[in-house]
């Protein structure tokens, strides 16, 4: 959590102490994990009628996040396995790296502080034939530990293929249970509830058009704010930030891909909005070009457009006998960011009649994006490359 | 100006979903195109900018994140 105060050049943190456990976000996490195991082998023993074969996918990958202040490592891996049934189970890992320059070491004494984050993700999923239709039935789970956060999330999916395919529905649904400790003051305890809720139509609209429009609520209750944040007053001493405890949000998103085929190029037109309580509303165009150079190699550009509006409470400076909500963030001030990347895709198709003809339809891929930022976080780039496989 | 954006948005959708046609599985080779079909090739690197972006802009974690990292809250 650290991260976010070095790079917003608020206040200070001091070493932290010994790490805490979440005792009270084991029980429901214990709980999900059996529920998915019970789950999958009474599955497994009903697949065991059914003609098929098995198949799945792993895949790794390693991330990489700079910014002025901050360095992020994240080296993740996803594995998949489907039952002939179509029953599939996956579970993945995560490992965040984040180190920040700490303002406490003060000048001419820098120092660095990295912090690691765990994160567990587990989901299972189930087709149903419905005459002519198809229902996947799935749930879904992360657990994400860090030494002062603490997160659960469950929730349910579903999707309904329709008309040969040509039309998914789609719902989903998720519960986030998220415990916050400081490590700078042992006495905090924060506490944070929210649920998500979506609904999504994809529709085959020609042989080279493909249309999603989502819409999404999401709703936090708890503390929303950053234990180690302060908020300047023209009246006092900075003060630990103090947000609303509750958000809610609407958005809708939008994605029209088109494939032109004379020249091999797929064209993915996006387009999302979103407006919340704290009358924060954003509009997020983008465009990515799929372009086939051969047969497995592919190259996409792509461009982000972002631009919100400012939470109503935000200030730079909170005046005397300001007596509501306070933030000390960044990203609840009016900011404008842009994303320019590029990405390389390459099939491994060469090893085919070979001993590893296994992995030729695996895919590696490196990508990079320069992220300009007029906020006070500044600038950024991103990378990531890895490979997939498919068996 | 957002008003009118959104409104076109709109628009353009909807005369889209009238024009749709019916497209049999044997019509689909464009649509299995590796730049048409990204979904699975895009989940995990997708979820990366995400995190990125929830950390650094005021969208609010989506359910495809747990909270945490990055002070995201």
């Amino acid at each position: 959590m650290r991260l976010q105060l070095a790079a917003s050049g608020t206040a200070a943190t001091p070493a932290s102490p010994r790490p805490r456990r979440a005792d009270s976000a084991r029980a429901p996490s214990a709980l999900f994990l059996l529920s998915l195991a019970c789950w999958w082998c009474s599955s497994l023993a009903l697949a065991q009628d059914n003609a098929g074969s098995w198949g799945g996918s792993i895949e790794g990958r390693g991330n990489y996040f700079w910014e002025r202040s901050t360095r992020v490592i994240v080296p993740e891996v996803k594995a998949t396995v489907t039952a002939p049934d179509g029953t599939h189970l996956g579970a993945g890992y995560l490992l965040d790296a984040i180190s920040s320059a700490s303002i406490s070491a003060g000048a001419g004494n820098d120092q660095v502080a990295t912090e690691y984050r765990h994160g567990l993700g587990l989901d299972a999923g189930k087709p149903f034939e419905l005459g002519g239709s198809q229902l996947d039935l799935g749930v879904h789970g992360i657990y994400s530990t860090e030494n002062d956060y603490t997160s659960l999330a469950v929730g349910l999916n579903s999707s309904l293929w329709l008309n040969e395919k040509n039309t998914k529905l789609s719902l989903l649904a998720t519960g986030v249970s998220d415990q916050i400790k400081s490590n700078a003051d042992p006495s905090f305890d924060g506490h944070l509830k929210g649920l998500s809720a979506g609904a999504g139509i994809e529709q085959v609209l020609s042989p080279v058009l493909v249309l999603t429009l989502n819409y999404q609520f999401g709703y936090l209750d708890g503390y929303l704010g950053n234990p180690y944040r302060r908020a300047l007053s023209a009246a006092h001493a900075p003060e630990r930030e103090a947000p609303p405890g509750t958000r809610y949000r609407h958005g809708i998103s939008s994605h029209l891909s088109w494939f032109i085929p004379a020249t091999d190029t797929a064209v993915h037109l996006l387009y999302a909005t979103y407006v919340d309580s704290w009358d924060v509303a954003a509009v997020i165009p983008e465009i990515r070009i799929y372009q086939q150079l051969t047969r497995d190699f592919l190259v996409r550009p792509r461009y982000r457009l972002y631009a919100q509006t400012k939470a109503s409470f935000q200030r730079p400076k909170y005046p005397a006998g300001w007596d509501g909500p306070t933030t000390a963030d960044p990203k609840l001030s009016a900011l404008t960011t842009h994303t320019v990347g590029l990405s390389l895709e390459y099939r491994m198709s060469f090893l085919a009649h070979t001993v590893f003809d296994f992995a030729k339809d695996a895919w590696l891929d490196v990508a990079v994006d320069r992220y300009f930022s007029n906020s006070s976080f500044g600038n950024a780039v991103l990378g990531t490359a890895g490979g997939r496989l498919e068996f | 100006m957002s008003q009118a954006l959104r409104c076109l948005s709109l628009a353009a959708l909807l005369a889209l979903l009238a024009g749709c046609q019916h497209v049999a599985p044997y019509e689909r080779e464009f649509l299995a195109r590796p730049g048409m079909d990204t979904s699975k090739r895009e989940a995990m690197r997708g979820k990366f900018s995400a995190h990125v972006y929830e950390s650094r802009e005021a969208g609010m974690a989506t359910s495809e994140h747990a909270g945490g990292g990055c002070g995201c809250n």
